[in-house]
């Protein structure tokens, strides 16, 4: 009996040494604090390994007015017609609180890998509807990009929405979040403070997202260096071209009033954000539109430290903020086309 | 995280990254899941790093914490898992690991620090929080399940 026991025991024991003896020795090529992009699950037909080598993506742009928290960074979990489970969250603690003296908006990017784009809008739709029932009102699907390079999803919320996970049906599927390509670089490093002053206002033909003004990135677990610019344009704006980490300019994909632009690298450029990111607009006639580096106050200053929240005001001078400091210059803006 | 702290940091998470790794995967029956929380638990203690006397054993025990947790969502994901649990080598441990896989949650965690963490029965109870005759329970549940499976 006790012989019968020992030769279980042991038994098991060597199966499960011999089964995590397939996790190799070595980690992930680079660990950030950032989740990796995944693949699929690994039973798969090659086609569908084929498919879902593209990695996907889901960014949420902040249109409201929430301060960014700790607790607003989770994980986002969605639901898609199949695939493998994928958990997800992601805490806080990186970078520095805001400067600004009235709560910022939120702008959360979120990375979904392994999905179909269909799949992934399918799921995200789920998301956003299970969040209206919810009560947590105003996320809305803007646009879904695709190409050869992956797919994008852009979601506006007006708070701190970040979870949908009690569907009826559907695996879980997790979009994980981004960090500004300043918070995502140097653990600590505070320049990037989460605000979107110009959220439901465009202060420039083309403008880059909030969360710090630039890029976002991630490092990957299998690919490397993966950087995204998401932003938003002006109707008359069709094409935008940006420069990225690394120095390479890159041809953003505009769709909605948005624009995403993204690059893999096998790994982390040297490269430290500052100052404007160079990026120009053009028309439906290719005639040069905007050009962020000529542009005066293209971008509100986010890098300063006497940082204040700007004002805005219609093309004819009227006030359609409220947050403005006596003295304080306002910036023109347009409405944001709904 | 001043420079200093991320080179120790950095020497930490190549330490023990596999070790947890394989643990988490062994306690949540997937590699991936395990893999998501074992990467959850290096982020989470990035905050608290400076003020660790012993971060390791903060990391294993954030670490079963997050398989814990994983299984509170698990009833949906279950049911979309991929159909078996990984090929391995040969068929004798390709079944055991089947039958362990198959315990329910708690029974496959004490299995898994009992024979592959080698944690005594009284750091099991100490681990999930739970008294050590409970442990010895599921201990010997957990093996009767894998033989009655593993049995022609």
């Amino acid at each position: 009996m006790n012989n019968d026991l020992n030769e279980l025991e042991g038994r098991v024991a060597t199966a499960l040494r011999s089964v995590a003896s397939t996790v190799p020795d070595e980690p992930p090529i680079f660990f950030s604090g950032e989740r990796g992009v995944r693949r699929g699950g690994r039973h798969q037909t090659p086609q569908k390994a084929q498919r879902q080598k593209a990695i996907y993506r889901a960014a949420l742009v902040g249109a409201g007015a929430i301060a960014v928290s700790a607790a607003i960074l989770g994980g986002l979990a969605v639901r898609a017609p199949s695939n493998t489970p994928h958990t997800s969250s992601f805490p806080a603690g990186h970078g520095a609180a805001p400067m600004q003296p009235s709560p910022p908006p939120v702008t959360i990017h979120y990375q979904v890998a392994g999905y179909t784009t269909e799949q992934a809008t399918a799921a995200a739709a789920q998301c956003l509807s299970a969040a209206g029932t919810a009560g947590e009102q105003g996320a809305v699907l803007r646009a879904t990009f695709s190409d050869a390079g992956g797919s994008t999803l852009v979601v506006t919320t007006p708070s701190g929405w970040n979870t949908c996970d009690a569907s009826a049906d559907g695996t879980v599927l997790v979009a994980d979040p981004f960090k500004s390509y300043a918070d995502a670089q140097g653990w600590g490093q505070s320049a990037s403070p989460a605000t979107d002053p110009s959220a439901d206002w465009l202060t420039a033909p083309v403008e880059l997202d909030s969360d710090g003004g630039g890029y976002l990135s991630k490092s990957t677990m299998s690919d490397g260096w993966l950087d995204v610019a998401v932003g938003r344009v002006a109707p008359n704006i069709t094409k935008v071209t940006i420069q990225m980490p690394g120095g390479s300019t890159v041809t953003a994909s505009v769709e909605n009033g948005f624009f995403v632009a993204r690059q893999l690298l096998p790994s982390a450029p040297s490269f430290s954000q500052a100052g404007t990111v160079p990026i120009l607009g053009y028309d439906s006639s290719s005639n040069l539109v905007y050009d962020s580096l000529t542009a005066p106050s293209a971008l509100p200053a986010h890098f300063t430290p006497t940082w204040q929240p700007p004002c805005f005001v219609t093309s004819n001078g009227q006030p359609v903020s409220s947050n403005a400091v006596s003295g304080q210059k306002c910036l023109k803006a347009t409405a944001w086309p709904e | 995280m001043a420079e200093s702290q991320q080179d120790t940091f950095d020497v930490l998470y190549r330490q023990h990254w596999a070790p947890l790794t394989r643990l988490a995967w062994l306690l949540t029956g997937s590699r991936e899941v395990g893999e998501d929380v074992v990467h959850d638990a290096f982020v989470k203690l990035i905050p608290l790093w400076p003020t660790l006397d012993v971060p390791e054993q903060y990391l294993r025990r954030m670490v079963v914490n997050g398989c814990r947790d994983h299984h509170r969502h698990r009833g949906v994901a279950a049911r979309h898992r991929p159909p078996a649990a990984e090929p391995v080598w040969n068929p004798e441990v390709d079944e055991t690991w089947a039958a362990v896989a198959a315990l329910p949650e708690r029974q496959r965690h004490v299995i898994v620090l009992r024979y592959y963490a080698d944690q005594r029965i009284d750091e099991i109870a100490e681990t999930l929080g739970c008294p050590t005759g409970t442990v010895k329970s599921l201990v010997h549940r957990g093996l009767a399940h894998i033989k009655e499976r593993l049995e022609p």
